[in-house]
């Protein structure tokens, strides 16, 4: 009996295949003139609430944020009209706009911005505000906000909070939330769609379109969707880019959505507080680390693993303001590598793979089960180390087994963020072992100082020669020209398919995670004339 | 009744040969042949009786005319009936219908249908119900038989339920096998009358049977069948004397064999019995066993009854009246809800069972997975003399079960009961489904044996001739039953 | 032409030759074949990739002997345990009515809980993974077979012989090895053979799901779930052959059980 349901699993599958073989219908449903349909994923678990999360990568759509970037990452203010840093560093000033209100019609002050960083402290939420000592009104449009330390990134903070309103914020506002942004929510159906319908009471300019609809669906029924012509922007993967669909236009979105491979930068012997071991000696040693850095073929796996979609990576924060472009390095250069291994004495044994002092450069590379990218990338990196001499196993695990053994082994991971704290984190021995960050325990003073002192400065161009300085300053830094703590390997392209008609502008570097970063600038987008 | 020559022949039977597509261990394939040059004919009104030990083939027979052979059976020869050849079309056609069958066992009545129901089911034209009545009337069944089910029957009244199928059907042949197995005179006369009437109303039948008497009661002709073979056909008055008028040699010794005649030619079996022997307290003794099954009533209440060394008990009873499951009682095998059985006084433990049974269907007792020499080494079985005696050849040691005939398989039955340690046999219809020369000589052996090793004997069966002549005394076991 | 016996016997020896094929290609083929060739990814099955190439240039032949090896190592493993649990419970059951009450209420309580998810569900507990799937499925296979092997062993225990045997002063450790295994062996080895597809599938199917082997496993299930996304962009190749071959696979398995156990010993087979 077990054979019929293979059997049935069969026809299933070919009637799949029948359906996917379907012509391109021709998707001439009539275009209403300011609606939109998009199926870009990242239906918020959480909700809409922004002092739990909300609308920090990307746009959070229903409410508005103090500053805001332009797409070349220029601070602009939005909600706030002014602001000033004192010159210890700690004490901001922002001064508010006084045309804001909500959509409900109520005016947006200084009691709302204050209530909302207070919220967002005291709710515990990835929204890291310890740093904040308190804040309060000045006057009706003006907060202040004081520090316990300087720190140059809390003006990142600003640009990604959105403001909730303190009269109308109760225990559903994450299903109900009510904001000063371009759009406000109109249904939500859970793991299906949302509708969006224009904010009448929107201070800034009016958006083109009046009523969106997001679906949430499974890739493959967002790619069946812009067959059809059903929906005007889906979000896709790279597999799918090549296939032409009639009425829709491929957009390729630049990101720092990277991916690379954390290595363990101890020795093994140490261990966590909850016990998961610390450490992995081949991986400790820089030698391998840099040969690793070298010899791969970053090129090959943006060609081969993302079908071209997508640039080589360099370091967690490729061409953002606070990168510095030195630490771009001459890969798929075999011949460096090995001699950087020889010369450090690994050598080739008669199966090939090398060893040093009885200890063989081989180790287990882990990536998330399920993530094929990641997986695909694991798969293609152990074959191109191979030349080397390193035998990197490729290993599938699910999240929870990645926490216990991302301190004793190199993982495929992801990172990618407009704020650069998460330099901070991932790099700083201050965060050694907190959740994921730092978690291959890298340490090196000299970055630390540069670190310390990005944080501490008062001017963004001044943290940003300091960011730059952490990565490489001619002698040290965590990028693969320093200590190569990881080896960064590519940043994907996002990619969506929409209507040919439609303009949505230019795009900022997209961060990590598909989705709402797309609709940053939703306001500027409109039917092509 | 040699009235029908000159008719068309009911059924003919010419040169029949019957074999089974068989294999051996491995690949190999071969033909086992079952029946062979088997010749005879039915006319109308005529009972011709095929007498066979069991596995001799004659059940095949009438499964071949019926078309009810399994599918790898090859047949050959011709097959007619009413002058026209019996295909396997034509069988489907006639089953149950032109041609109808008297089943062994009343279980196959159907139990969940009233038995006026089952008998209606075949009648085809008029007054199904009426038809019905009419039959059973005929054959004395009571009115409200018609509305009861088969497990409310008497096992005398299940048989005429069956009987009364076979004639309400209006079938011409009528093909009764094995009808009579270990009954007590009365049911036997009785449906041994209903055979007669059928035939007297123009009927063929063909009365397939072990049971030789019963045969002869009735028949008009017997076909006598060993091995599949037909070795002689003979008319049922050529059997008297001491076979005089019989042609074959082998038929001859099966009438001779049988119980009521000589039994064993020149061995004069009753003066080798012992007299009954006094012995003080030895002996195997029966104490108030009592036995009943669920909500049956009681078998047997208190039953008492001993045995003495040497000594041999003809125990008579027929077919279901509780005697096998007293047999396997004193053996060991049920448990009695009261009493005790003893051996010199002293119960049997848990080692080997000084009381051994022979049962009355070999088959059933022997692993078929065993070969025949694993069966003697079981019970430690090694005296190749008494082997030989019992006719047991050293070839059949390496054989399985499947491969032997019942009277050969019976032969290992006893041989394995009579190992060193038995001091007291019971032998439960032992010879029931054996041909009566095989009969004669197993108890020949037996006796012999007993009377050299002081072993005491247990005869139990239906067959009051027999128990005759292999007895010193006789208990009926009606008589012991207290109920 | 062949009699009966002799195409049975042909029809054994063409499954386990085809299923030793698989097996022996599975674990000695060279492994340049499943090396990641991106120069040639996703082609079209060709006499070079007869199965065809996925998106990281793998020979997807290659890939499914590798799969269908690795679920036969786990069926073998999984099928091999649960009939191991059979037979012991079913002797169990032999021994008193309590125990036998106890084993009858164990299958009952087994078959009552729908395979999958008692599959996953145990498979989850020992932390998933080759170990996880092989315990869900040895833990949730016996109880058809041991209800089969207790009733073979009741009813043996009932059989005349075995009484006679018992009256022959025998005990019932020599009536266990001499009566009841050898009734039960054959039976346990068809049992044994035709849990086998069931394990096999199960396996795809939980780790299709993702509850089963981890997906750097060279598994069936893992390789059909992998390309359930690629059907829509037309690489139907990705599933469709292993897909195949592991329907193949499985009724090879039913093929050799129903064949070996029509072959019987001397004792079955004789019936048509």
């Amino acid at each position: 009996m077990k054979i019929k349901k293979l059997t049935f699993m069969t026809i299933l599958i070919f009637v799949a295949l029948l359906a996917g073989c379907r012509g391109e219908s021709d998707n001439s449903s009539p275009k209403k003139d300011d609606e939109l349909i998009l199926a870009i994923g990242g239906e918020p678990d959480e909700g809409f609430d922004p002092t739990t999360g909300w609308g920090r990568y990307g746009s959070p759509l229903f409410q508005s944020t103090l500053l805001t970037y332009d797409k070349d990452f220029n601070i602009q203010y939005d909600l706030a009209t002014d602001y000033a840093v004192s010159a210890d560093g700690l004490k901001w000033t922002v001064e508010l706009r006084k045309d804001a209100t909500f959509s409900d019609g109520e005016a947006l002050t200084a009691d709302d911005v204050i209530f909302t960083f207070e919220t967002a402290k005291s709710s515990g939420s990835i929204i890291d505000l310890s740093n904040l000592e308190d804040l309060h009104k000045v006057d009706e449009y003006t907060v202040e906000f004081n520090l316990k330390e300087p720190e140059s990134t809390f003006i990142y903070l600003l640009v990604s909070t959105g403001i909730v309103p303190e009269h109308a914020y109760g225990e559903n506002y994450n299903e109900n939330p009510i904001g000063s942004g371009p759009y406000q929510l109109v249904q939500w159906d859970k793991g299906q769609q949302i509708i969006v319908e224009e904010n009448p009471n929107y201070y800034g300019d009016k958006p083109y379109f009046k009523k969106m609809t997001f679906l949430f669906l499974s890739e493959d029924a967002a790619f069946a969707a812009a067959k059809a012509g059903e929906a005007d922007v889906v979000s896709i993967q790279p597999a799918f880019a090549d296939e032409e669909v009639a009425g829709m236009k491929l957009i390729q979105l630049e990101s720092v959505d990277n991916r690379g491979i954390m290595f363990p930068f101890e020795q093994a012997g140490g261990e966590t507080e909850e016990g998961a071991p610390i450490g992995n000696d081949v991986t400790a040693d820089i030698a391998i680390r840099k040969a690793i850095n070298v010899g791969v073929d970053r090129q090959k796996l943006v060609g081969g693993v993302l079908e071209g979609f997508g640039t080589p990576a360099y370091t967690v924060a490729d061409n953002l303001p606070w990168w510095n472009p030195e630490t771009t390095i001459d890969d798929n250069n075999l011949q460096q590598a090995r001699k950087i291994l020889e010369d450090s004495g690994w050598l080739e044994n008669e199966d090939g793979i090398r060893e040093k002092n009885g200890l063989s450069a081989a180790f287990t590379l882990l990536y998330p089960a399920g993530d094929q990218i990641r997986q695909s990338l694991s798969i293609t990196f152990a074959e191109m180390m191979r030349p080397l001499g390193i035998h990197v196993i490729p290993e599938g695990k699910s999240w929870n087994d990645l926490e216990y053994l991302m301190y004793s082994n190199p993982v495929m991971m992801g990172w990618g963020s407009h704020d650069p704290l998460e330099i901070y984190n991932l790099y700083s021995s201050e965060t050694r072992g907190v959740g994921y960050y730092n978690a291959n325990y890298y340490s090196n003073p000299s970055v630390d100082d540069y670190l310390n002192k990005a944080l501490r400065a008062t001017s963004e161009s001044e943290a940003n020669s300091y960011w730059k300085k952490a990565q490489w300053d001619g002698e040290t830094g965590f990028s693969a020209q320093g200590d190569a703590p990881w080896a960064w390997l590519v940043n994907l392209d996002h990619l969506y398919l929409i209507d040919e008609n439609l303009e949505i502008g230019e795009q900022k570097i997209q961060p990590h995670g598909h989705g709402w970063p797309v609709t940053d600038f939703i306001e500027q987008w409109h039917w092509r004339e | 009744m040699k009235n029908s020559k000159g008719n068309e022949p009911l059924l003919e039977v010419k040169n029949l040969s019957l074999s089974f597509i068989q294999y051996k261990k491995g690949l190999r394939e071969t033909k086992l042949q079952v029946v062979r040059d088997l010749n005879m004919t039915i006319h109308k009104g005529e009972i011709v009786a095929v007498i066979g030990a069991s596995g001799s083939g004659k059940s095949l027979l009438a499964n071949a005319v019926l078309g009810i052979l399994p599918d790898h059976a090859l047949l050959d020869g011709t097959l007619n009936y009413k002058g026209e050849a019996l295909t396997s079309d034509r069988q489907r056609q006639l089953r149950g219908n032109q041609i109808s069958l008297i089943p062994q066992s009343v279980n196959a009545l159907d139990p969940l249908m009233k038995t006026g129901k089952q008998v209606q089911s075949v009648i085809r034209k008029g007054n199904k119900k009426k038809a019905q009545q009419s039959i059973f009337a005929e054959v004395g069944l009571p009115i409200g038989t018609a509305e009861k089910y088969p497990f409310e029957l008497s096992g005398g009244m299940a048989r005429r339920v069956l009987a009364s199928t076979a004639m309400a059907s209006g079938a011409d042949l009528i093909i009764a096998d094995e009808p009579t197995p270990g009954l007590d005179p009365k049911v036997l006369n009785e449906t041994v009358g209903y055979m007669k009437q059928l035939a007297l109303d123009g009927k063929g039948i063909m009365f397939i049977t072990h049971d030789i008497e019963t045969a002869l009661k009735i028949a008009d002709r017997v076909v006598v069948f060993k091995e599949g073979k037909t070795v002689e056909i003979a008319d049922a008055n050529n059997f008297t004397g001491n076979g005089e008028k019989l042609k074959h040699s082998f038929t001859k010794q099966l009438w001779n064999a049988m119980p009521q005649n000589a039994f064993i030619e020149g061995v004069n079996l009753q003066g080798r019995l012992p007299e009954s022997i006094e012995t003080d307290g030895q002996g195997l003794k029966v104490e108030r066993i009592s036995y009943h099954y669920g909500k049956n009533p009681y078998l047997f209440r208190d039953l008492e009854l001993y045995v003495k060394p040497g000594e041999a008990v003809g125990l008579h009873g027929y077919s279901g009246s509780g005697k096998s499951t007293m047999a396997q009682i004193i053996a060991g095998y049920l448990k009695s809800e009261t009493g005790r059985i003893s051996v010199n006084g002293k119960t049997a433990s848990g080692s080997k069972n000084p009381v051994q049974l022979v049962w009355q269907h070999p088959e059933k007792v022997i692993n078929p997975r065993w070969q025949m020499s694993k069966v003697l080494r079981e019970a430690g079985m090694t005296d190749n003399g008494l082997l030989g005696e019992l006719g047991i050849r050293q070839e059949w040691l390496s054989r399985w079960p499947s491969e032997l005939s019942g009277g050969e398989l019976q032969r290992f039955c006893v041989a394995r009961a009579l190992h060193k340690d038995t001091k007291y046999i019971i032998a439960d219809e032992m010879t029931t489904m054996l041909d009566p020369i095989t009969q004669a000589h197993l108890w020949q052996t037996i006796l012999r044996l007993a009377d050299e090793r002081n072993i005491g004997v247990l005869a139990i069966s239906h067959d009051y001739d027999l128990l005759k002549r292999v007895s010193n005394r006789m208990i009926n076991f009606n008589h012991i039953t207290n109920v | 032409m062949l009699n009966l016996r002799q195409r049975t016997a042909v029809i054994i020896i063409l499954a386990i030759v085809l299923l030793s094929v698989i097996m022996l290609n599975g674990i000695f083929m060279d492994n340049d074949r499943l090396t990641v060739n991106l120069d040639s990814k996703n082609n079209a099955p060709s006499l070079n990739h007869l199965f065809g190439t996925d998106w990281l240039g793998r020979d997807m032949l290659a890939r499914t002997l590798k799969g269908l090896t690795m679920s036969m190592g786990v069926g073998l493993l999984a099928a091999f345990l649960s009939a191991w649990i059979a037979l012991m419970l079913s002797l169990l059951a032999s021994l008193n009515k309590t125990f036998d009450y106890m084993v009858t209420w164990l299958i009952d309580l087994i078959l009552s809980v729908p395979h999958i998810v008692l599959l996953i569900m145990i498979s989850f507990a020992f932390g998933g993974g080759f170990n996880g799937v092989v315990v869900g499925l040895a833990l949730t296979h016996w109880p058809s077979l041991a209800r089969l092997l207790r009733s073979e062993v009741l009813q043996i225990k009932s059989a005349e012989y075995v009484g006679v045997s018992q009256q022959l002063g025998k005990s019932k450790l020599w009536i266990l090895r001499h009566h009841i295994i050898p009734h039960l062996a054959p039976q346990l080895f068809v049992g044994f053979i035709l849990l086998f597809p069931h394990v096999i599938l199960h396996e795809a199917a939980i780790t299709f799901l993702g509850f089963g082997l981890s997906t750097d496993q060279p598994a069936i299930g893992v390789i059909l779930s992998e390309s359930m996304r690629y059907l829509s962009t037309g690489l139907w190749w990705l599933a469709f052959f292993p897909g195949l071959s592991l329907l193949l696979m499985v009724a090879l398995f039913d093929l050799l059980g129903k064949n070996i156990h029509k072959l019987g010993g001397p004792f079955q087979g004789q019936r048509g």
